[in-house]
């Protein structure tokens, strides 16, 4: 278990990172979400024990961050947003220099490594250079040097920066089968719609403060006040606006295009069902009427300023 | 157990380190190390060529015994030529190390590993060694043929390569401690070649002060004469060879604790360091005793006057180090009160006045336990311990200034800098004197000396207490107002 309390970090007088706290249980993943400044590869290298903070604490299984660092660090693997790959070694040699650092045992080496590079679907490029992988290969090697001594906590620091669509794919699937495996996974990103995909909690930070923390869902059902509800008749929307706008606990109609429609609504499931049989009473001739859910965009840009540290 | 848990973890950094195997891979894949055994070889082979023709031409003109003779300086030439590419290239690879790690952002990831910063410099030390071990080997055959022709014993050729091993190890740890602190490659490297010219500066006096002097061996191009000469400790012969083996050993250490602290910046390397400090000052001083005592008797005067000067050319890059700090900084760096003997070692800014004055005490109590009667040692301790205080008052008062440490560290050796090398006004002044007068001034005669307790007497040093009591009294007065208005600035913004 990941226990963040008050974590702080300043430079000078810039405050960096202003006091987040947060837990985290074995096997979530954790989408970091803010604009680039935010405090989010802060925040991680407070964590990975790179940076000291300035106050408050943090504990991963137990281990203090400050007090424990080395037994901390046997329990996380840091990805940071850069490789820093030697390019001169082969990869099975790249991986081999991280589990000696990280006191695997000579005999259980191979077996780590060959885990590892299965793992992460580089099994045939074992005994190719470094410098002669691609950017995604890279990234998968630096993932797999995270994985070689079976940490506990992923720290993932704009993982998919760079990578083509089936790379982030991959991507997705290889966090989403570590997750399965009861690994704490925190992915830090500007990229929201790939985080929403695979992440069963999420943060937004800005100016170095955490402004919302939970699921997908509860950040945007905290987020929603009332539903937005999306309608499409086969008759003109005009004629159906002017029944809609009318009935109860509906505000804000306003026509989409000719056919569609959308309005506020403040009711709850049974109203939102009774609603739509009224409309076919009415004769209106429904094609579509579901609610639209807002994205981890949409919160992203409802509670934040754009403002940078 | 924690001797169990200490050998298995000196086993792990020393054999089988994984950053020496993985920079050991590295370097048998490029071609620079093959290029510098080629170059070095062929430089090797220059000499061998042009001293065999000059051998056969005196053989020719003057005889067998003068070829000899010719053929027995070709010895002397490859020990020198090896001590100046030990001087060349192993400070300049270590300098390389780690700001190459650096610069491909490879450090987070090792720093973000169960392992110390010891293990990576240590790895760090042992793949450039491997350098260093090729040169000697290289160097073999050439020493034989000294040997054979009579210019040397293999007594000689031993006793020379174990000096230059450890000064190989030193030069490498000179450029891993620059290198842990610069910001680019050729800052590392124009650094660390500038501290190797210093030292053998430093110990060349020592080492050429006569044939059998016992720093010899500190000397790369002195080595050469290693075998034979010794020194008389109480009574027990100690070889030349030793001395140099166990300063080089020592001083790298201390160079590795402090690239240890300057890459971590946290207590237990920070502890470790000044604990060494404390170590590395007895050793100091029972030096500058031994070579003092030398001095009546013969050319060891200008190393005594250079080792004295020592700590006035350090001071300004470790006290602000050491004392600085900022209220907007880390934990260790906010100030946390004045004086605490318990955070004496551990870094803490409470630390710094106790750590400080205990150095000059640790410095001073060697030539007072071995001279107690010369009166004159306790009015030196007391200056130097209130000219310390105002160096620390000094940096106190730079603390006032600075953003954070770092901008409070520059302040610092400003400040520093400005007390510390002041006695350097001896050299325009001795000129000045000596174009009137005729006659150059001693040191005690320099009216800043006065200060500092020069041809010390109970007046003198009243006038030096008062003095330098009154300018960090100054330091500290001003300090304070500035710092009672920024922290009030503070707690209302």
């Amino acid at each position: 278990m990941l226990t963040l309390n008050n974590l702080r970090k300043t430079y000078g007088n810039f405050v960096a990172v202003k006091g987040i706290s947060f837990q985290l249980e074995p096997g979530d993943i954790f989408g970091f979400i803010g604009s680039n400044g935010a405090g989010k590869t802060t925040t991680i290298k407070m964590l990975s024990t790179l940076l000291e903070p300035t106050s408050g604490s943090a504990t991963l299984d137990g281990y203090d961050l400050e007090k424990q660092p080395m037994e901390v660090r046997k329990r996380i693997g840091y990805m940071p947003d850069f490789f820093g790959l030697y390019d001169d070694v082969k990869v099975w040699e790249y991986l081999d220099f991280f589990a000696t650092i990280y006191g695997v045992p000579s005999s259980q080496r191979k077996e780590v490594i060959d885990n590892a590079l299965s793992l992460t679907d580089l099994t045939l490029k074992k005994d190719s250079f470094v410098q002669s992988l691609s950017r995604g290969m890279q990234q998968r090697l630096c993932l797999a040097k995270c994985l070689v001594h079976n940490p506990s906590l992923l720290l993932l620091d704009e993982p998919a920066s760079g990578l083509d669509p089936r790379a982030r794919s991959d991507l997705k699937e290889l966090l989403l089968e570590l997750s399965r495996m009861g690994k704490m996974i925190i992915v830090s990103s500007h990229i929201l719609p790939e985080l929403s995909d695979f992440c069963n909690k999420v943060g937004i930070i800005e100016k170095g403060e955490l402004l919302l923390f939970g699921s997908v869902q509860e950040i945007v059902k905290g987020i929603q006040s009332h539903r937005q509800i999306r309608a499409k008749f086969i008759d003109s929307a005009d004629l159906a606006l002017s029944f809609v706008a009318v009935q109860p606990l509906v505000a804000q109609v306003k026509t989409l295009n000719e056919h569609e429609l959308t309005f506020d609504f403040t009711g709850n499931d049974e109203d939102q069902a009774q609603l739509l049989a009224a409309c076919v009473q009415a004769g209106l001739r429904p094609l579509a009427f579901s609610e639209e859910s807002l994205d981890l965009q949409d919160v992203f840009l409802s509670v934040t300023t754009g403002a940078v540290n | 157990m924690a001797v169990r848990d200490w050998l298995t973890e000196q086993s792990r950094t020393f054999i089988g380190n994984a950053q020496s195997v993985r920079d050991f891979r590295s370097q048998l894949r490029g071609y620079r190390s093959m290029f510098l055994w080629l170059g070095y070889l062929s430089v090797l082979l220059a000499i061998t060529v042009t001293s065999y023709d000059t051998a056969a031409e005196r053989v020719r003109s003057e005889g067998l015994a003068a070829a000899q003779m010719e053929l027995q300086n070709l010895y002397a030439a490859f020990m020198t030529l090896l001590g100046l590419a030990l001087c060349l290239i192993m400070p300049t690879m270590g300098a390389t190390s780690i700001v190459q790690e650096r610069q491909r952002k490879s450090l987070d990831l090792i720093f973000s590993a169960p392992v110390k910063p010891g293990y990576f410099l240590i790895g760090k030390l042992i793949s450039n060694l491997r350098y260093a071990v090729m040169l000697l080997v290289l160097t073999l055959p050439m020493a034989a043929a000294g040997v054979m022709v009579g210019g040397a014993t293999w007594i000689d050729v031993l006793t020379a390569f174990v000096c230059l091993l450890p000064f190989a190890v030193f030069s490498t740890s000179i450029g891993l401690f620059i290198s842990s602190r610069a910001k680019t490659a050729t800052a590392a490297i124009i650094g660390s070649l500038i501290c190797v010219s210093l030292f053998l500066l430093l110990v060349s006096p020592l080492s050429m002060a006569m044939m059998d002097s016992p720093f010899v061996g500190l000397n790369p191009f002195t080595v050469a004469s290693a075998g034979s000469a010794s020194t008389n400790l109480s009574g027990i012969e100690v070889p030349a060879w030793l001395i140099s083996v166990v300063c080089f050993v020592a001083l790298s250490k201390y160079l590795l604790l402090g690239a240890e602290s300057s890459l971590t910046q946290q207590k237990p390397e920070i502890v470790k360091l000044r604990i060494a400090t404390y170590f590395l000052l007895v050793a100091y001083s029972l030096t500058l005793v031994f070579t003092g005592s030398m001095r009546g008797s013969s050319a060891f005067s200008d190393a005594f006057f250079l080792l004295l000067l020592l700590p006035f050319w350090i001071l300004p890059f470790v006290i602000p180090i050491v004392v600085c700090y900022s209220f907007s900084d880390s934990k260790r760096l906010r100030p946390d009160g004045w004086f605490s003997l318990r955070s004496m070692v551990d870094g803490r800014v409470s630390g710094s006045l106790p750590f400080l004055l205990s150095c000059v005490v640790i410095l001073f109590a060697g030539p007072l336990v071995l001279f107690p009667n010369r009166g004159d040692g306790y009015q030196g301790l007391l200056i130097a311990l209130t000219l310390m205080f105002l160096l620390w008052s000094g940096n106190w008062f730079a603390s006032s200034f600075g953003k954070d440490a770092a901008g409070a560290r520059l302040n610092g050796v400003g400040i520093t800098a400005a007390i510390a090398y002041l006695p350097i006004a001896y050299i325009p002044y001795s000129f000045m004197v000596a174009s009137r007068s005729g006659t150059t001034p001693s040191l005690e005669e320099f009216p800043y000396s006065i200060l500092l307790g020069g041809g010390v007497s109970p007046q003198n040093t009243i006038i030096s207490v008062i003095v330098l009591l009154g300018v960090a009294g100054i330091f500290l007065f001003v300090g304070s107002v500035i710092q009672r208005k920024s922290v009030l600035q503070r707690t209302t913004l």
